[in-house]
């Protein structure tokens, strides 16, 4: 085998993971963090998580600026409970998840916010297209390990989500709110 | 003091009495007799009927199309106002249960009457059954729903990815079948008015509930 093909099956078998294990920081641990989100179907709140991802915190709350925080989620693991949805966002128009499989934000700063919360001002990647976010969230050491958890809104025709006849803020809107309330194990 | 309220309270009835007047002649009764039906039931009457086949028509265009923006939008319309004729179908069904029925011709034989007690009733379970079983498959189907785009709906099951093909089935056989029934129903009241001569279907047309 030679060092392109080893490549290949290491993206292909390690996936999302290949970051996780390369974390230095506090690495999230899969039960019980939660990534969900929701989008506006004709009107009505369509919940939806993502069952594989990774955040990988290099954070100590007392000096926040130093800190750095990555999220790595697998868009293939997306689930809005529904068979027809499921397959619906897999679809080049939506996540192309075929295409894009991996979405990443990787911060650039982190800050202090209000009421003792932070915010990270980073790029996410998605389908794609790289976009500057701010990823507040609030930071709570709960025996072992570190609780994070935020909330933010993005703007899906930015990344291309729903292209072509979906782009309009009709049936589907182009507001999606996401959540996010992570468990991490301290760094190794 | 007190002769101006009872002055007032006098003219108060008056006016609440010819209004009273005004509108039943112009609507006719409001309730069935045992001659003809009232003017709510005979409205109600049309209005669904527009209103249902509409809606199946609208529900198979919608079905037929690729998935676009318009299926979800003419869809999210076609269970809003599915949902709309359940609770119709609920006011109407107390409505008939709280009023006489009028009566059939005096010649008519037993089986016929049987036969309009049970197609009536049927037609009843149909505009509640279908409803209905459009609200199961898209709950089992887990598709969100917001009546009208205003109104948050919530699912009647568990999203159920086996069972929702079967669903889908239920809810268009008894679409056809209420289309079988509506096509008798309607061809026995053109029966009635055309070979019977009776007034079967001119009382669910026009007001005669008092002859």
């Amino acid at each position: 085998m030679n060092l392109p093909a080893i490549m290949l099956v290491c993206a292909a078998a390690c996936g999302p993971f290949a970051m996780a294990h390369a974390c230095e920081g506090w690495r999230s641990v899969a039960t019980p963090s939660r990534l969900a989100f929701e989008a506006r179907y004709e009107g009505a709140a369509a919940p939806g998580l993502f069952h594989r991802f990774d955040v990988c915190a290099v954070f100590d709350p007392r000096d926040p600026v130093t800190g750095t925080l990555t999220v790595t989620v697998d868009v293939t693991s997306a689930d809005m409970d529904s068979g027809d949805l499921n397959q619906a966002i897999t679809e080049p128009v939506w996540f192309d998840s075929g295409t894009h499989p991996r979405a990443r934000f990787v911060s650039e700063s982190i800050e202090v916010a209000e009421n003792g919360a932070f915010v990270a001002r980073g790029t996410l990647r998605l389908k794609g297209v790289t976009r500057p976010i701010d990823v507040p969230f609030s930071w709570q050491i709960d025996g072992e390990r570190a609780r994070l958890r935020g909330a933010l809104s993005l703007q899906r025709t930015e990344f291309g989500i729903g292209s072509g006849e979906w782009s309009a803020d009709g049936p589907i809107g182009h507001e999606v709110n996401v959540r996010y309330d992570v468990s991490l194990e301290p760094p190794p | 003091m007190t002769t101006v309220t009872y002055g007032s309270c006098i003219r108060y009835t008056d006016a609440m009495l010819y209004s009273s007047h005004a509108l039943r002649r112009s609507v006719g009764m409001i309730r069935n007799t045992a001659h003809g039906w009232g003017a709510l039931a005979r409205q109600a009457h049309w209005l669904m009927a527009a209103l249902i086949l509409g809606q199946v028509v609208l529900g198979k265009y919608a079905e037929a199309l690729d998935r676009t923006p318009q299926k979800i939008s003419l869809l999210m319309w076609h269970k809003s106002l599915g949902i709309t004729l359940l609770l119709l179908a609920l006011l109407r069904l107390g409505w008939a249960l709280a009023n006489p029925r009028p009566t059939l011709p005096p010649d008519t034989p037993p089986w016929r009457r049987h036969a309009v007690r049970l197609s009536h009733g049927m037609l009843y379970g149909l505009m509640l059954a279908i409803p209905i079983s459009g609200w199961l498959y898209n709950s089992a189907r887990n598709i969100p729903l917001s009546l009208f785009r205003l109104i948050p709906w919530p699912p009647l099951m568990e999203p159920d990815e086996a069972l929702a093909p079967r669903l889908g089935d239920w809810h268009e056989g008894l679409v056809m079948a209420l289309l079988v029934l509506v096509t008798l129903h309607a061809g026995a009241a053109l029966w009635h008015h055309f070979h019977q001569r009776d007034s079967v279907l001119l009382r669910m047309l026009f007001d005669r509930t008092r002859t």
